[in-house]
């Protein structure tokens, strides 16, 4: 694809070999040369994101609203007031 | 009977009225997809008698339907779901996805697995270690990716519905290469319950089929709250297919940013199709939006973390074989995002690109407080042929690079058909809504479909496998 510039952050042989390592993947020599020149493009291209002014941004983690659900005491969670002694359950013995 | 080009609820009304029975059709697909699979590759498993099922009396009366090999499927037969990766080759799930499970109580029945991209990493269904589909508008062409077998078997007829999942563009992406209608739905919509994780916070099951009346009426099915999945929503699930017939008139947004970098031929017939939508009566407004370039990198960064995390699970310990059975791309994967996930790069990359992911979400609001709808192209180029993706290893978000920003804000999109280019090969729109207005993304579609019938895109198809 295109040249890699200058300024950005090329990856060593030895950081796809510790990648590779964290990742639980063994790499033949001719991997670790292929993936250290393609991680590389990858890199290069994801730079743009620093476009983005996200200064005081909060950062997103799921897309959805999501709240907390509550149950009343009811149906949906009967079970769970089944055999209570004094404020504990009781559960068979497992020792 | 010769079913040839009958959408599922035609189908399904001829089995009610009792032209045909369920078994008739089982077997009228089971013998096209012996005829054809061969070729087409696009089922990587398929059951020569349908399981056995409770009761097939209800709303899909027994209609065999194709769904990815990344859902977890029980069957009554040996059935695999293998994710198209080696690493699952031996891998019989102990538990059904709530997608199939909800089909199944309605009455489909499950003919067989259809091919990916393994994982379903790619945009080309040419890393599925069981070999790539081939597009059935052209052999030497790969159908898209990652659901490129599903929507292969549509296209072809040798299933009259398939389900498929979209990450990153996944289900629209091949359909568009494809010429069907494919419809990924609003994160949380459909249960994610039993889909082999890819990009957790990404992942959307969604339907591919050959009429918009199809996929609203499969889409009500799929969707809802399931206790199973703490992300699916309880927002209430409408009746898509019944509302259809809405003569609403939309504003629709169009962004130059979506444009750009398009093939001509491309672009023509979108323009063309904005003008049949203003024809109708609605109106098209310009907006601007963040380009989609800077969405490809959130969703790079996010996913490859995501992926890293959610493949760790695969040790050959469990189930399944080892971590040497992984496949080019899944390697590539897990290490970018192991990288971006470590000590050092983790604010630079990760925690950047999840703020960057709430501005694409704003962006879209804002759009959406002045249009209804939004449309691009949903590929900037028709089917590639066999092999083009091997040469750029990234090359597979640049050809979802239209889709990826609807992903990362986790809004619904869908692909219909506008026309063929002059190498004959289909040309699909997007059409992306407000999050959980997949009603007003199927009324336009549909408006569309009553008004050209896709230019005959649909039924060209088909007719090459009469």
């Amino acid at each position: 694809m295109k040249k890699i510039k200058n300024n950005n952050k090329i990856l060593s042989k030895e950081e796809i070999i510790h990648l590779a390592n964290l990742s639980n993947i063994v790499l033949s020599k001719e991997e670790i040369t292929k993936y250290q020149s393609q991680l590389t493009d990858t890199l290069e291209y994801i730079e743009n994101i620093n476009k983005l002014e996200t200064k005081g941004v909060d950062p997103t983690s799921n897309v959805l609203d999501l709240q907390n659900v509550f149950f009343e005491d009811g149906d949906e969670n009967k079970r769970s007031l089944k055999n209570v002694l004094k404020g504990y359950f009781t559960v068979k013995r497992v020792l | 009977m010769n079913l040839i080009g009958k959408s599922l609820l035609d189908i399904k009304n001829l089995i009610s009225s009792k032209k045909i029975s369920s078994s008739e059709v089982y077997d009228y697909f089971l013998k096209r997809i012996k005829k054809y699979n061969p070729k087409l590759n696009a089922f990587l498993s398929f059951k020569n008698k349908p399981d056995i099922t409770k009761s097939i009396d209800n709303a899909l009366l027994g209609i065999p339907l194709g769904v990815k090999d990344n859902f977890c499927t029980l069957s009554s037969q040996k059935e695999k779901t293998t994710a198209a990766s080696l690493v699952l080759d031996n891998h019989y799930s102990y538990y059904e996805s709530t997608v199939t499970r909800r089909l199944k109580d309605n009455g489909g029945i499950v003919i067989g697995k259809t091919n990916m991209d393994a994982w379903a990493h790619g945009s080309s269904t040419e890393t599925s270690d069981y070999g790539s589909t081939k597009n059935p508008w052209d052999m030497k062409r790969v159908p898209g990716g990652s659901s490129g077998g599903s929507a292969a078997a549509v296209s072809s007829y040798i299933v009259p519905a398939t389900i498929g999942s979209d990450t990153g563009g996944s289900i629209r992406n091949p359909s568009s290469w494809c010429g069907v209608i494919g419809l990924k739905p609003s994160y949380g919509r459909v249960s994610r319950y039993g889909v082999i994780a890819m990009g957790s916070s990404f992942d959307c099951p969604g339907t591919l089929t050959m009429s918009v009346e199809d996929s609203a009426y499969l889409l009500k099915i799929i969707a809802g709250k399931d206790k199973y999945d703490a992300t699916t929503s309880y927002e209430k699930v409408p009746d898509y297919y019944s509302n259809l017939n809405s003569k609403k008139k939309y504003v629709i947004g169009i962004s130059d940013e979506y444009f750009k970098d398009v093939d001509n031929e491309v672009k023509e017939k979108i323009i063309n199709a904005l003008k049949i939508f203003e024809k109708q009566g609605h109106k098209i407004k310009k907006i601007k939006l963040i380009s989609p370039k800077l969405a490809v990198s959130i969703y790079t960064i996010l996913q490859r973390a995501e992926v890293s995390s959610n493949l760790a699970r695969y040790d050959g310990v469990r189930y399944g074989n080892n971590r040497t059975y992984f496949g080019d791309e899944a390697k590539r994967r897990i290490m970018f995002g192991s990288y971006t996930l470590s000590y050092g790069y983790y604010d630079a990359y990760y925690k950047k690109a999840q703020k960057a992911r709430t501005l694409i979400i704003e962006d879209f609001k804002k759009a959406f407080s002045e249009v209804d709808l939004i449309i691009s192209p949903t590929t900037p180029t028709t089917a590639l042929k066999l092999g083009e993706f091997k040469k750029y290893p990234f090359f597979g978000e640049i050809m979802d690079i239209l889709n990826e920003p609807a992903s990362v804000a986790g809004i619904p999109a869908i692909n219909i058909p506008v026309g063929l280019d002059s190498k004959g090969l289909p040309i699909g729109l997007q059409i992306i809504g407000k999050s959980y207005d997949e009603q007003s993304i199927l009324n336009l579609a549909y408006m569309f479909e009553k008004e050209t019938d896709f230019f005959g895109v649909i039924k060209k198809g088909i007719k090459k496998y009469e």
